[in-house]
């Protein structure tokens, strides 16, 4: 009761307090603790840098933006809650959040509240397919990843000879985005003529991929295709060398992208490919200085975790700065006709293939080579060659 | 002649995974036979041991298994002062309070490692992480092999420990009446704490013998232990050491056969259906007795 009490004399003051302090606070839904906390505090550093970008230039026409956070502990469950809290504090929008399986509700939610949500880490195909008004991503899909990952194959078959690359076999968590990018994966292997030999999912949260890879071993994959978040990514890299699983490419989405990657399983992540939104080795204008900041602000080398989370609150803070007024429809009218340049890519939301409101962003290959990320495929925007193929771990 | 390999290679891997779910169970089983207490910190203690051995990995570059010579005194001495401050006092009253006290041991150290490591998993990387034995075609992890090894060790010495110590003797009788083992001059409290120690010391071994296999998380990875912990105990037979090691080989060998055999996507289901057929025809566990109040 008397805390009832408190905050009833309260809200009304604080009411009055808002427009003195003159700022404007949007809503952060973001993986803080739990299984997806690896990517969340890299997102987070990332937003972080924006912030003071943007409070460095005058905020949102002359007031300062805050972020108000909500750590939805890797889990669906608190995300919603979140969102409930924070439209209740009245934030004009949302950026949110890591893991596919928590954004997917989260959109599906804000869609009904008609509030704006900024796709913040999530690549799920069903997030902006169909879509909604009320969504937005600027960063990739399972569409964009999963037809890099096979342009990089044809580019190799192109390269070394057709009959080089004929089988592959695909190993993912059972988790809405492992699930959707293995698909769309299949999918783009029939077309292209690539046999599946293997496909294998796994229950998030597992540590012994022992059984799976003995099985794969016995179909000699040319092609090891792996959708992992980031414990399991490692677990598995190591066990594939402990099997003595090879494959002539090995690609490994998400885990592998981690600079800690290369820290956690040491040599045997040379050769690794991985498909990545942005990379530091491409030039785009304001790069170097951006990669900088967030070198500085990670206390390691930046990765495209880092730099989404920048991108997603430039995106906001650009609509927020146009929008005619802190109304959610006025903020999802901006969003709407963003038109932005930014180091890590260009954004405008586009209706295309069935997407809405999805930035057409290019993806990029990164292979790890002496333990250094660098960018190999697309050749336009290559820094090295790729290696190829892979050597037998026996001869490493 | 593959298939043989394969299942040899299977039965191997379900064999140390095995184990390791055993050496986790064993620490709690030991606590919930003496105590009759349900410790729900068990899987945080665990996380304690692995991030016992990554911090001393990190400042000292110590291999993680040395890092033991500190994981087991500490786990002793600070169970031993757990028990003392917070289950000590709530002995004599109902189930549902020294349950909800582990519970709050659970969420302070969960907590309190997220506090001062922040949320990002960690884990050791040792240069044996991927090397293997070879027996023929079939390929062993060294370190599931290393983790075997303290398991047998560990529990070795603590059936040593039981049935060859008076000390020993004075936790059975402890276990298996209070009031009689009180009756005949032991002071129980003092048993109860030094169980408590035992237990703890014991997970946080299993940590550090599975901090380069497995990642620690803070609040993720403790619960997360804690349930596979009460699987092993329960399937096995609450309160029995041995059970606890039946019920931790005989769910490492199902999960595995399950992955290898049927579909790898059900892994941890293939676990618990098999838990819950037991339950239905064996509700006292696979080698457990049914359990007398006095």
């Amino acid at each position: 009761m008397k805390r009832i009490l408190t905050a009833a004399i309260a809200a009304p003051l604080m009411g009055f307090a808002l427009p003195a302090a003159a700022q404007v606070e949007i809503g952060v839904v973001n993986s803080l603790s739990g299984n997806f906390a690896t990517f969340g505090e890299r997102y987070l550093t990332g937003m972080e840098v924006a912030l003071e970008e943007v409070n460095a230039n005058g905020g949102i026409n002359g007031e300062e933006l805050e972020l108000v956070i909500q750590d939805d502990r890797s889990e669906a469950q608190s995300a919603l809650a979140a969102v409930e809290d924070l439209e209740n504090e009245g934030v004009p929008l949302i950026i949110g959040s890591y893991a596919s399986s928590i954004t997917g509700p989260m959109a599906q939610l804000m869609t009904r509240q008609e509030m704006p949500l900024i796709v913040l880490g999530s690549a799920d195909n069903s997030i902006t397919k169909p879509g909604s008004d009320w969504v937005f991503r600027a960063k990739h899909n399972s569409t964009i990843v999963a037809g890099t990952y096979f342009d990089y194959f044809d580019y190799l078959r192109e390269e070394h000879g057709e009959d080089d690359l004929q089988t592959v076999a695909m190993l993912y968590g059972n988790a809405a985005w492992p699930v959707s990018l293995a698909e769309t994966g299949k999918e783009l292997a029939e077309e292209r003529g690539y046999e599946i030999v293997g496909d294998e999912a796994y229950d998030q949260g597992t540590s012994d991929f022992r059984p799976i890879l003995n099985n794969f071993r016995a179909e000699e994959p040319d092609i090891l295709y792996v959708v992992a978040y980031a414990e399991d990514g490692v677990a598995i890299t190591r066990q594939m060398r402990e099997v003595g699983l090879d494959t002539k490419v090995l690609a490994i989405d998400t885990a592998a992208a981690l600079p800690n990657f290369v820290e956690q399983v040491g040599d045997s992540a040379d050769y690794v490919a991985t498909v990545v939104s942005w990379s530091k080795d491409v030039q785009y204008p304001g790069i170097e200085d951006l990669t900088n900041r967030l070198r500085e602000a990670a206390g390691s080398e930046p990765s495209f975790y880092e730099a989404e989370g920048y991108l997603a609150l430039m995106v906001a803070a650009d609509a927020l700065r146009r929008a005619d007024s802190l109304d959610r429809d006025a903020v999802r009218q901006a969003l709407d006709e963003t038109d932005l340049e930014t180091p890590v890519t260009t954004v405008a939301f586009d209706d295309f293939d069935g997407f809405k409101n999805q930035n057409p962003i290019r993806s990029l290959m990164l292979q790890i080579q002496d333990g250094e990320h660098v960018t190999v495929f697309p050749e336009d925007l290559a820094a090295e060659d790729p290696t190829y193929p892979n050597p037998s771990w026996d001869d490493r | 002649m593959a298939e043989l390999v394969s299942l040899l290679q299977n039965l191997s891997n379900g064999l140390l995974i095995g184990g390791v779910y055993a050496m986790i169970g064993v620490g709690l089983t030991l606590i919930f036979g003496v105590m009759r207490t349900i410790n729900f910190a068990h899987g945080d203690f665990v996380v304690m041991g692995m991030y016992t051995a990554f911090v001393f990995n990190m400042i000292l570059g110590w291999d993680p298994y040395f890092s033991l010579l500190v994981a087991l005194p500490a786990g002793f001495l600070m169970g031993v002062l757990l028990e003392r401050v917070v289950l000590a006092p709530i002995v004599d009253k109902p189930h549902e309070t020294s349950l909800l006290a582990t519970l709050g041991i659970s969420l302070i150290i969960g907590n309190a490692l997220l506090l001062i490591f922040g949320g990002e998993s960690k884990s050791v990387h040792v240069d044996y992480a991927s090397m293997a034995l070879s027996l023929g075609e079939v390929k062993i992890s060294v370190i599931l092999l290393i983790a075997g090894g303290v398991t047998a060790l560990v529990i070795g010495g603590l059936y040593l420990l039981l049935h060859y110590t008076e000390f020993g003797r004075s936790i059975r009788a402890t276990a298996e009446n209070r009031l009689g083992a009180e009756l005949v001059g032991i002071n129980t409290r003092r048993i109860q704490g030094a169980v408590f120690g035992l237990g703890m010391m014991l997970a946080m071994t299993a940590g550090v013998a599975l901090i380069p296999l497995l990642f620690a998380t803070p609040t993720a990875t403790g619960p997360i232990l804690t349930l596979k912990a009460f699987v092993v105990i329960v399937l096995g037979g609450l309160g029995r050491v041995g059970a606890a090691v039946a019920g931790g080989l005989v769910l490492g060998m199902v999960e595995v056969m399950g992955a290898a055999y049927i579909a790898s996507a059900y892994r941890d289901a293939y676990g618990l259906l098999f838990f819950l057929i037991i339950l239905l025809f064996k509700p006292e566990g696979l080698f457990g007795r049914s359990v007398k109040r006095v």
